[in-house]
């Protein structure tokens, strides 16, 4: 079963952004689900690699586009994408150091808590804050 | 082991950032950090009043006053005598001040510059005439590096501080280095033959290294273990683990764990201020656990460890006792897991039984194959059914002091977590943060 899935109620309207959302929903699930079933697995390093590197190109394609369609809420939304970076790096190093039992549900509640609230909220906003 | 004024130095100088004159304390043996230079520069009188007001504090705070192995060192002479040479190298003439002083200190010492080119070194295990001579052999040193003289004499001042019962501090000066040797010689030759105590013996002799520990599942080395070490006999500097000594002397075991747990305290915070990710593992002893005031001790020590220094420090408990009920377990613990990011625990080759183990908060189990003598395909079988009956009660594994690259490899296949020894890396002095490490990497360097 998913921890996390992605549903029409997550899209803000905008065919790229949301193929990204869903790819990042997609990447999330495909960490937490080998999480649960293997910690150890290879898997799991190759999962947390690709959600950190995707997440990192996500937050730039979407601030070109902002930046482009001079979104009013451009800045504050750099602001939010640095600090949620700086967030999905601390857990993937917290995974890489290792000794840590409880790196499911940290992930999982930055998912639920962090990630989906910042696409249906903040991005939502910035996209309807475009001038063009 | 009284806690004394000592210790209330290191709690406090040891977290210098909350300190509002910007005075900063060095742990032993590991390079100083670049200083920011403090602008308007203090005079003599306000410092010698900002320090006697900060030692008076501490005095007040504490008791047992252990006065005698607290040193000053004014090097402002050497400041005058390199004039405009200072403002382009004043970094670099730090270091070296800081060097001299780091390299003749234990590690269960301290030192501090209390204002520009002064500093203050408490001795926390000699007395105070060693702590004296010590000193005078630090300023020759310094000497020697900055100016090319080894004669101290009008260049630099030594004063020993003394605490009288009202708390307040007075200083008295010290000669010359050459006098201080030959007042030593004499003295202990008057004397006869020191005697020292198994602790003192131990304080004076035991250094630390820091074994990296490759996390197997994700292919990095993230974790130092603090191992204590001491000359195995004079003159050969061959290292011994205490962690393997006779459990037979608790106090010397609750000494070694303290002085483990300080050193790995302190090279957490230096690493947390030099932005570099490391974990730092340490043994700690169930005897020290289990006795009431050992336990005190070492708790006390902890107390004040904040707590993004605490998240990257792992304990390893030696000498659990099996069978041990499981309230006990969780009492011994719990505490432990509170102040740490994990805690781990040390068996035998041939433990097998966990039960509880994981419930009670323990991270991982494991054993050391540095007194394990059986042929590889026996340790190998071994290893397997460690690790299988471990991972049953979902807890990870740990393997120490891994001999050969064939064991190595065996360890990785019986799914063994994190892994220690020469064959992986060697024992260092300085803790350089995450480091990548494959299987593959082990292998190329035989190639």
């Amino acid at each position: 079963m998913s921890h996390v899935q992605w549903s029409s109620a997550l899209e803000i309207d905008h065919d790229e952004i949301d193929a990204q959302h869903k790819q990042l929903v997609i990447l999330a699930d495909l960490l937490l689900e080998a999480m649960e079933h293997d910690p150890d697995d290879s898997v799991v390093k190759g999962a947390f690699d690709a959600l950190l590197l995707y997440t990192k190109q996500h937050f730039e394609d979407e601030e070109a586009y902002f930046r482009e369609h001079q979104s009013t809420l451009l800045e504050e939304h750099i602001k939010e994408h640095e600090v949620l970076s700086a967030e999905i790096k601390a857990l993937w190093q917290d995974d890489l150091m290792g000794f840590r039992d409880e790196v499911l549900k940290s992930i999982l509640d930055w998912v639920e808590g962090r990630l989906i609230p910042h696409m249906t909220g903040a991005d939502q906003d910035a996209y309807k804050a475009c001038r063009r | 082991m009284t806690e004394n004024v000592v210790d209330k130095l290191f709690r406090i100088m040891g977290h210098r950032h909350k300190e509002a004159d910007g005075a900063q304390a060095k742990t032993a043996n590991r390079t100083p950090k670049r200083q920011t230079p403090r602008s308007p520069k203090p005079t003599f009188e306000a410092n010698q009043v900002v320090f006697e007001t900060k030692i008076s504090q501490l005095i007040a705070a504490q008791n047992t006053i252990s006065a005698g192995n607290v040193e000053l060192l004014n090097l402002q002479k050497i400041e005058e005598k390199l004039g405009q040479n200072l403002s382009d190298h004043k970094e670099a003439v730090e270091t070296i001040i800081q060097e001299a002083i780091a390299r003749r200190l234990s590690p269960m010492d301290i030192f501090t510059n209390y204002a520009d080119f002064r500093y203050v070194i408490v001795f926390t295990s000699i007395d105070k005439k060693k702590a004296r001579l010590k000193t005078a052999l630090i300023a020759e040193e310094i000497a020697q590096r900055l100016l090319g003289k080894t004669d101290t004499e009008g260049v630099i001042s030594i004063k020993t501080m003394s605490v009288k019962e009202d708390g307040k501090a007075t200083y008295e000066d010290i000669p010359s280095v050459q006098e201080m040797v030959s007042d030593f010689e004499d003295s202990d030759a008057d004397e006869g033959a020191e005697t020292l105590s198994d602790g003192e013996r131990i304080a004076e002799g035991i250094d630390f290294v820091f074994q990296p520990v490759w996390n197997a599942k994700r292919d990095v080395i993230s974790t130092y273990a603090c191992v204590p070490v001491m000359p195995a006999a004079i003159g050969t500097p061959v290292p011994h683990d205490p962690r393997k000594m006779s459990k037979a002397d608790h106090d010397i075991l609750a000494f070694i764990d303290i002085a483990v747990a300080k050193k790995a305290i302190q090279e957490q915070l230096a690493l947390l201020e030099h932005g570099t990710s490391a974990i730092i593992s340490m043994p700690v002893h169930f005897e020290t656990l289990g006795s009431r005031a050992h336990r005190h001790t070492y708790f006390e020590l902890l107390k004040d460890v904040p707590e993004q220094a605490s998240d990257r420090l792992i304990f390893e408990i030696h000498g659990l006792p099996t069978g041990i009920p499981d309230s006990r377990l969780a009492e011994i613990i719990g505490p432990l897991r509170s102040k740490s990011r994990a805690v781990l625990a040390g068996f035998g080759i041939n433990s097998r039984r966990f039960d509880g183990y994981h419930a009670a908060g323990l991270h991982a189990v494991g054993f050391d194959l540095h007194d394990v003598i059986l042929p590889e395909r026996k340790i190998v079988k071994q290893m397997d059914a460690f690790v299988e009956a471990a991972n049953r009660q979902k807890l990870k594994t740990f393997v120490h002091h891994i001999r050969s690259l064939s064991l190595n490899t065996s360890a990785i296949a019986s799914g063994v977590d994190y892994l220690d020894g020469s064959t992986l890396s060697d024992a260092t002095d300085t803790i350089t943060g995450i480091e990548p490490l494959t299987l593959v990497d082990l292998y190329s360097r035989k190639l």
